[in-house]
């Protein structure tokens, strides 16, 4: 029987061990970018919540959020606080968490910005707005929390807002998801290609941002002749459909009386 | 029952403190072990019952007025150790928020009312269930349960505002904190709490039992359970007739300013002095001093307090339940034991 015989090389043992590299901004980039598609994923989930018209409740929120800017008295403001506070009441533990992580952080940027007026004698603003700045962020992010983004561009129609800018907005959020899910690709594709040390890496890094803005160019490109093949002319009707519901209805009051209890405490009706 | 700050001396709210701390310890581990997640979450609208029945306030001829706790309609649906928990965060908004209760004085609120209370009350329940086992029988165990329950605190907090004279006196005899001795104070905390404010009690656990037996009866199972419309109703209709406990005017017994407290006359004729550890006492400023608030009505601020107290008891214990983690017993999913 013929012996088999190895060439040299492939009998050597091999002892070979990766020196350690330093790919945390790989991990921190893959992290960073996975965050912000989880986050645009589940945003558009949110339909669960969806009743009654879109348009109808960003109104209400412009309303909450202009009053809220001009009183001058904190009764009012704890008369929205109340409202929010209640409406958070029905959300779960996880989105509630993250609704007031963020209003307290608007909250406490914001009087770190407003330290100085503590010394220039005027101490009420310390406290009004940092308050204010929580309740709006805290009342913006519960309407972000409970309509996808779609839905919302969408309903920017009812307020006449131009419709290239609505344009604009629904493609950058269709495009985040898509450019985001290719960079996401290469970025992994980086991290495991490279064995060992390669001081290439930071180069290939910002190759990833090169390609994914060509590849963003050619991909607006093609869907906009997609879209002029497929009759587009740069109109946005409102194909909504929905009628006005109870909850339409309800927010219409609350408005109202919101406003009326604004009056009051501001002082207009007495 | 909500014993203010400056009534017992620091040290016997430091003792209070020291012996609630095991309790909450072996609560905290007990409530995760046993309570499943979506039944914590629940728990904040129990304590949200709880701080509710503590809003309306019952009036008592004489001038005192008092309050249902709701402790062992808690035990009933929770457990005792979640209600002790459920009671003591109610207590604490109530504390830092209404400047109802002291906060030196939490630990001995918290004894009376999210520890003595519950467990009494839950252990006289069980222990009548046995022997009533009807449908009958359970509300009438309940009844006994919240009474018993309601009394064991109101003593405890007698004998807790009659110790300071004992223990603590100026050079001229003058008490320091609570100047009134065991012997006024078990009988006046005890009459308002045999009567009225054990009646309360009883209406308020077995209507809330009723009620929840009919329109949630998930409830009451251990397994899991869900939020249901009818919950929050019940809630809303509570907050809406919080304004009721308004028309009780006077102040519930040790519970007076430190002004008020001089022309009382529980001693045979008025006090006649300030007890000086409660002049210079520690004092807190509330946000929303006894549940009003600055520049609206009073009915109209009684309500906005029940709602935010409402809404941060229910949030506080969503949030947390958020954080653990659902365990599954396998064991018991295949076998259902």
């Amino acid at each position: 029987m013929a012996e088999l015989k190895l060439p040299e090389w492939a009998m050597r043992e091999e002892n070979y061990k990766p020196s350690g590299d330093r790919d945390f901004f790989i991990s921190r980039s893959l992290l960073r970018l996975m965050g912000v598609l989880l986050h645009i994923r589940r945003q558009a989930k949110n339909v669960m919540n969806y009743k009654g018209l879109a348009a109808g409740r960003l109104l209400f929120v412009f309303i909450v959020v202009l009053l809220t800017v001009g009183t001058r008295m904190g009764a009012f403001l704890l008369l929205v606080l109340t409202g929010e506070l209640v409406l958070l009441c029905f959300m779960p533990g996880s989105t509630i968490l993250r609704i007031l992580r963020n209003a307290l952080l608007a909250m406490l940027f914001s009087a770190l910005v407003l330290l100085p007026a503590l010394f220039l004698g005027s101490a009420p603003a310390i406290v009004l707005i940092p308050l204010k700045t929580f309740l709006t962020v805290m009342c913006l992010s519960i309407l972000n929390e409970s309509l996808p983004w779609h839905v919302l561009t969408a309903s920017l129609r009812v307020f006449h807002v131009p419709q290239i800018f609505i344009q604009i907005l629904d493609i950058t959020l269709k495009y985040i998801v898509l450019l985001g899910e290719i960079s996401l690709e290469m970025l992994y594709a980086l991290k495991l290609r490279s064995v060992g040390r390669n001081p290439m890496k930071k180069q290939a890094f910002s190759g990833v941002l090169g390609v994914t803005f060509l590849k963003s160019r050619e991909m607006s490109e093609e869907m906009y002749r997609a879209m002029i093949c497929r009759c587009f002319t740069g109109d946005y009707p409102v194909f909504s459909g929905k009628r006005w519901q109870v909850q339409d209805a309800l927010l219409l009051v609350s408005a109202s009386v919101l406003v009326l209890v604004y009056s009051y405490i501001e002082g207009a009706f007495l | 029952m909500h014993i203010p700050d400056n009534y017992l001396s620091p040290s016997t709210c430091a003792v209070m403190g020291a012996v609630m701390l095991p309790v909450w310890y072996i609560a905290v581990k007990k409530v995760k072990e046993e309570v499943p997640k979506d039944k914590l979450s629940l728990l904040g609208i129990g304590a949200a019952f709880s701080f509710l029945s503590m809003m309306f306030n019952v009036p008592l001829p004489g001038g005192t007025t008092g309050h249902a706790v709701g402790g062992t309609l808690l035990a009933i649906l929770f457990g005792p150790y979640a209600a002790c928990l459920a009671v003591t965060v109610a207590l604490f908004i109530q504390a830092l928020f209404f400047g109802d209760g002291g906060i030196l004085a939490f630990g001995a609120n918290c004894f009376n009312m999210a520890f003595v209370l519950p467990f009494t009350g839950w252990l006289v329940y069980s222990l009548l269930k046995k022997y009533l086992s009807s449908v009958k029988g359970e509300y009438i165990a309940a009844a006994f349960g919240s009474y018993v329950g309601i009394n064991a605190a109101a003593f405890c907090a007698a004998v807790e505002f009659g110790i300071q004279p004992l223990l603590f006196t100026d050079g001229v005899g003058q008490a320091l904190y609570c100047p009134y001795p065991l012997v006024i104070s078990i009988p006046a905390m005890m009459v308002g709490h045999i009567t009225l404010f054990g009646l309360a009690e009883v209406v308020f656990t077995t209507a809330v039992l009723a009620y929840l037996k009919k329109t949630s009866p998930e409830l009451l199972q251990t397994q899991r359970a869900k939020e249901s419309i009818s919950l929050y109703g019940l809630l809303a209709a509570l907050i809406v007739c919080t304004p009721a406990g308004l028309l009780a005017a006077g102040t519930a017994w040790g519970e007076w300013e430190p002004e008020e407290l001089a022309e009382q006359n529980f001693v045979g004729h008025a006090l006649g002095y300030t007890p000086s550890g409660m002049e210079n006492g520690f004092s807190f400023g509330a946000l929303f001093p006894d549940y009003s608030v600055a520049g609206l009505p009073d009915a109209f601020g009684y309500i906005l307090s029940a709602v935010i107290g409402t809404a941060l008891l229910i949030l506080i214990f969503k949030v947390v339940s958020s954080f653990f983690s659902d365990k599954i017993d396998y064991e018991k999913s295949v076998h259902g034991v």
